[in-house]
């Protein structure tokens, strides 16, 4: 295989042994969940924005902060709340005077996005306005106030959790907003085995430290390798079936898709299966993308672009039954029709 | 990943450290004492303030108004010689009246203006958040952070809290106008919750001999704010059992009904369950339990005396036991015989 181009002389060994390094580091401190951990570092150098879900009190936090500190980037931790305004976000615009000169301008105070890594917690407690505002610097990564522009730092990552809990006054993502996530993570509770540890972890006198193993510029050229990672025609079609099966109504579309999906998975999917999976394979010591690398981020990537028959919803179906069976029904399409060779390759 | 998981062993006990723990049962026993001479009754609210404190977790006080819990806080703080600010929520509180705000100055003699940052009343020790319902939510949240992060943002700065930092907020059961209750993953913050409850006759009587006399209680402190921080590092070294581990996996596990082994009575009446959270504050709890009764290693019955404490305010009954009238106190009551 051809070695892939450098970046800041990062040779994809680098890459391997740096996303090893972080995983380790963050294994210290969180206990247990390392799907989890997998997907948000695949989103990470796929520069991506993460939602994350899951009941509360499961350390997500935890799990933010210390992904901050072990990645070298500075992060801050925005709470939600119904009364929350876009300015409390973005900054604000402060009247200061020049004393000599008698002169009075506006400055801008730059608000708590301006962060490498941002937790924006319980995201679907504040209203729509400013949802808004944070999607829009999701995709912009740039402030604009009073026609000046303020570019946020690089890399810009977002992580936003949903409060699951039936609770009043929340104000629920739209699907085209969700759609701008490029996974969504959930967090399930621990196994017995790993709450005792956690338990030990955590209750003792001592304190674990964690050591930061990259910078903000490594991140960059990371994410940047991570896009350089080549995709044969033949498992980048099968990331596509995966998509054009969701869509009902449409060539291709799977059996289950036209009972159960009200609303299939955009274009953005198929981009955000293949840039994932790139990550993925570099950090399993790959230079190219296999079949199993897109299964493997199908769930994350699929189940919040899959809006959901409410009749479906109640016989029992989910988003996560019907990924499986969109995966599989892209296994048979991708199949046929091809050399025996590529089948062989699919195979890997 | 857990098989390359080590825990670091515990340092052995010194006898210091023992001697420390000898002088803190005298201690518990004159605070008590001391508070006594202000509050009348409420024994186990009490107690369970001054466990919240040794295992630095904050509590919530639950009680309609008039039960004396200002004065109960207030007079732990000086039992403790803690400095102390109390703040009342109102629905037009805003974040800065809690955490403090930069305000411009000018320098006189250059004509210069710069910022300065004049502190709030959480730079305290112990801060009574009187009311926290009555506040809009982005206010709650901004105490919130400064609990968990024991820091305040302000400005794009970071301020520390100087330690111990230990919140006693109070919540108004009654449904009223104007209130802001607490979402679950906010109460989920807190350590404890205490119900608060109406005195006994003869306690009310007392109350009114003592309050309507010319009587002032007169508070000395006890401990130290050194003494203090020593021994909330002495409550993690405090031993623990695999048995009494496993006692609490099991309790906190039998709340979640998404576990497939899940009581029946919990399938039947709760919507969510406790979390992870909750086992850590068992385990911290039942530790400075047993510290405050002078003992170096957790009990079972520890893990009884802050059960209902640490439960009851992370299980959602559902609609169906609601209706039925089925409490979270009978819950965790049935789930302790469940367990036990």
């Amino acid at each position: 295989m051809k070695q892939l181009v450098n970046f800041m002389n990062l040779t994809p060994q680098h890459f391997h042994d740096k996303f090893h390094a972080i995983r380790h580091e963050l294994g210290k401190v969180v206990i247990g969940q390392e799907r989890v951990i997998e997907n948000l570092l695949a989103a990470v150098f796929a520069n991506g924005h993460v939602l994350l879900k899951g009941p509360p009190g499961l350390g997500r936090t935890l799990l933010v902060k210390t992904l901050a500190e072990v990645l070298g980037l500075s992060f801050r931790r925005i709470q939600f709340s119904p009364d929350l305004l876009p300015t409390d976000i973005l900054g604000t615009e402060v009247l200061e005077s020049n004393v000599s000169t008698g002169e009075r301008n506006f400055r801008f105070f730059k608000g708590p996005v301006f962060a490498n890594l941002i937790l924006a917690d319980e995201i679907n407690r504040s209203p729509t306005r400013t949802q808004a505002a944070l999607l829009e610097i999701m995709q912009e990564r740039q402030v604009t106030s009073v026609g000046k522009t303020y570019f946020l730092p690089k890399p810009f990552v977002l992580i936003a959790t949903q409060n699951t809990l039936e609770t009043e006054g929340i104000w629920n993502l739209s699907e085209a907003q969700t759609d701008r996530f490029i996974m969504m993570i959930e967090q399930i509770y621990p196994t017995e085995q790993e709450e005792r540890l956690m338990l030990h972890a955590t209750t003792g006198s001592r304190q674990v430290s964690v050591e930061s193993v990259t910078n903000p510029e490594e991140i960059a050229a990371m994410q940047a390798l991570a896009r350089a990672v080549p995709v044969v025609p033949a498992v980048r079609d099968f990331a596509l079936a995966i998509v054009r099966a969701s869509r009902p109504g449409e060539e291709g579309a799977a059996a289950e898709v036209n009972e159960n999906i009200r609303l299939g998975a955009s274009p953005r999917a198929a981009q955000a299966l293949l840039l994932s999976s790139k990550v993925l394979a570099l950090a399993r010591g790959r230079q190219f993308v296999i079949r199993q690398d897109i299964i493997d981020v199908a769930e994350p990537v699929m189940s919040h672009r899959l809006l959901m028959d409410l009749r479906a919803f109640a016989g029992g179906k989910n988003q996560r039954l019907v990924t499986k069976a969109l995966v599989a029904s892209a296994k048979e399409g991708t199949l046929a029709g091809r050399s025996r060779w590529t089948k062989e390759l699919l195979k890997v | 990943m857990s098989d390359t998981f080590t825990i670091p062993p515990e340092d052995p006990w010194s006898d210091s450290d023992l001697e420390k723990i000898g002088h803190l049962k005298e201690a518990i026993t004159k605070i008590t004492a001391q508070i006594r001479k202000a509050v009348v009754g409420q024994d186990t609210v009490v107690r369970l303030s001054l466990i919240g404190l040794f295992s630095k977790g904050h509590c919530l006080l639950m009680g309609v108004p008039g039960l004396g819990k200002t004065l109960l806080v207030r007079t732990l703080a000086s039992g403790l010689s803690l400095k102390f600010a109390r703040v009342q929520f109102t629905p037009d509180l805003m974040p800065s009246d809690i955490t403090g705000t930069e305000v411009i100055q000018e320098d006189k003699a250059t004509g210069e203006r710069h910022f300065r940052f004049l502190s709030g009343p959480i730079f305290t020790n112990i801060l009574l958040a009187d009311e926290i319902n009555r506040t809009p939510p982005k206010t709650q949240a901004a105490l919130l952070e400064a609990m968990q992060e024991k820091q305040v943002t302000v400005g794009g700065e970071a301020k520390k809290l100087e330690p111990p930092f230990f919140v006693m907020a109070t919540q108004n059961p009654i449904e009223q106008e104007g209130t802001y209750p607490l979402p679950e993953a906010q109460l989920d913050r807190f350590m404890f919750q205490i119900n608060v409850g109406y005195p006994t006759e003869d306690e009310e009587r007392k109350i009114l001999a003592m309050t309507t006399s010319g009587y002032i209680p007169d508070i000395e402190p006890v401990l130290t704010q050194g003494e203090i921080l020593d021994l909330q590092s002495l409550v993690r070294k405090v031993k623990i059992s695999d048995e009494v581990i496993t006692f609490i996996l099991r309790l906190v596990r039998s709340t979640r009904s998404s576990e497939k082994d899940a009581p029946d009575i919990v399938q039947k009446w709760v919507n969510w369950g406790a979390s992870p959270r909750a086992s850590q504050n068992l385990v911290i709890g039942a530790k400075a339990v047993a510290i405050l009764d002078g003992r170096s290693e957790v009990r079972t019955e520890d893990v009884l005396e802050v059960a209902h404490a640490v439960l009851g305010h992370r299980i959602m009954p559902n609609f169906a036991a609601e209706a039925e009238g089925i409490t979270n106190v009978q819950i965790i009551d049935e789930l302790l015989k469940v367990v036990a």
